[in-house]
């Protein structure tokens, strides 16, 4: 009899599965997180440092890794599982982006390319504008975090983001995505006054 | 409360992704704080707008738009030859090259050749790093690592060349849905020994095995 098909399972459940050893369900985490995980770096990695760092195997790297330990994870549900990931990636790109800075022959920038060393979020809202942003983040509750990531950043549907962190309905899924978006703002410091 | 329910159903719009009237909202806030968390709001929208960006169903041509700069010149012909290497196809094109297979008459064998796309002359410092890192990773020899044969700046274009392992990208796994079988009985690749004869160190071992691990070889070679 076929393997059933394990592909349309929840995170948590593939999740699970995982960590009792089952490959498939590990290889469906894989299938399931490194697009959207790859097409999110392409976000937070600078222009210059796509040139030295391979996004697409760097966040295949992080994610093969995490994996690594999953053992260990405590299983808070998928919610928990896309934050965990995406701080993994994004802890990741911050030590590839020292290291590069680190190497020799680093390019110094000139006013010529001024974008090159922001990410395309940077380059869109300023450098200072992301910093604020994710100092916000960092301070929310979890499950709070997990939905600004999961809607904002990853692009989930509001089923999704029910069935990530176990909201009965797409509406209460919705509510609380506004709740915590105005838990971020609130929580976010303002824009410092320029001087005149 | 009127404040902090416009802020939740502005919220919502944005989580929504529904445009807001940024000037109106400004209007309907009269608290000093309601100018501010608009203002901080209006940025989170922005942050929104850029990942929806991102994440966009058809998102290969903004994701080479957004690497590669687009100015219009026609895409350069294909190569037939680079160095001593004659090209004999393209398997694949990732984020700053292609990946072509190409035979080494001087080995006598077929080998993955990795051109790095031309670039402005700024960009030459990169070029030489690329070089340097791939002749540190020729170095490395292990059963569970493709070889580097070598790292060159030939007629201007930056090249790596090596071991050529035919396989599916990691992109056709993942639309498959097909196992990344192991080798062997593994769950995991072999990790190279810190102290592995002929590895230069952990930080490059570790490294080389992140990247460029047998394991998923033909997603390396084939989506450099």
């Amino acid at each position: 009899m076929p393997a059933p098909d394990s592909s349309a399972l929840s995170t948590a459940t593939l999740l699970s599965r995982a960590q009792d050893g089952d490959e498939q369900a590990l290889n469906d985490l894989f299938a399931r997180y490194i697009p959207i995980l790859r097409r999110w770096a392409t976000g937070r990695l600078p222009r210059w440092a796509r040139d030295v760092v391979d996004t697409p195997d760097l966040v295949q790297e992080t994610v093969v890794q995490t994996f690594k330990g999953i053992d260990r994870f405590e299983n808070r549900g998928e919610g928990a599982l896309q934050a965990y990931l995406r701080q993994a990636v994004m802890n990741r790109i911050r030590t590839e982006l020292r290291k590069a800075q680190r190497r020799p022959g680093r390019v110094e920038l000139t006013e010529s390319m001024p974008d090159d060393d922001q990410s395309p979020l940077e380059a869109a809202i300023g450098t200072e504008a992301v910093e604020r942003y994710e100092a916000a983040l960092a301070r929310l509750r979890d499950e709070e975090r997990e939905l600004v990531i999961g809607r904002i950043e990853l692009g989930l549907t509001y089923p999704e983001l029910a069935r990530a962190v176990g909201k009965p309905s797409t509406d209460a899924a919705r509510m609380a995505v506004a709740r915590a978006l105005v838990r971020l703002v609130e929580e976010m410091d303002d824009a410092p006054r320029t001087a005149d | 409360m009127t404040r902090p329910a416009r802020l939740i159903d502005l919220a919502a719009f944005v989580a929504d992704g529904t445009p807001v009237d940024w000037d109106a909202a400004r209007l309907g806030s009269a608290a000093p704080s309601g100018a501010a968390l608009l203002a901080r709001l209006r940025l989170v929208e922005r942050v929104a707008q850029l990942h929806a960006s991102l994440l966009l169903p058809d998102s290969a041509p903004l994701h080479e738009s957004l690497l590669h700069s687009t100015d219009g010149r026609a895409a350069p012909a294909e190569p037939c030859t680079w160095g001593p290497l004659t090209i004999l196809e393209k398997v694949g094109r990732g984020t700053f090259g292609d990946v072509y297979r190409a035979l080494d008459p001087r080995l006598d064998r077929p080998v993955a050749l990795k051109l790095l796309r031309r670039r402005e002359p700024s960009a030459d410092a990169l070029e030489t790093a690329v070089i340097d890192e791939g002749r540190l990773m020729a170095r490395v020899r292990h059963p569970n690592v493709v070889t580097i044969f070598g790292a060159e700046r030939i007629d201007g274009r930056v090249g790596l060349w090596m071991e050529f392992v035919d396989g599916p990208t990691l992109e056709d796994e993942l639309k498959t849905k097909e196992r990344f079988e192991p080798r062997g009985d593994r769950r995991w690749p072999r990790p190279v020994p810190r102290a592995e004869r002929g590895t230069p160190g952990r930080g490059l071992a570790g490294r080389v095995v992140g990247t460029v691990v047998r394991y998923f070889c033909a997603v390396t070679v084939q989506a450099i």
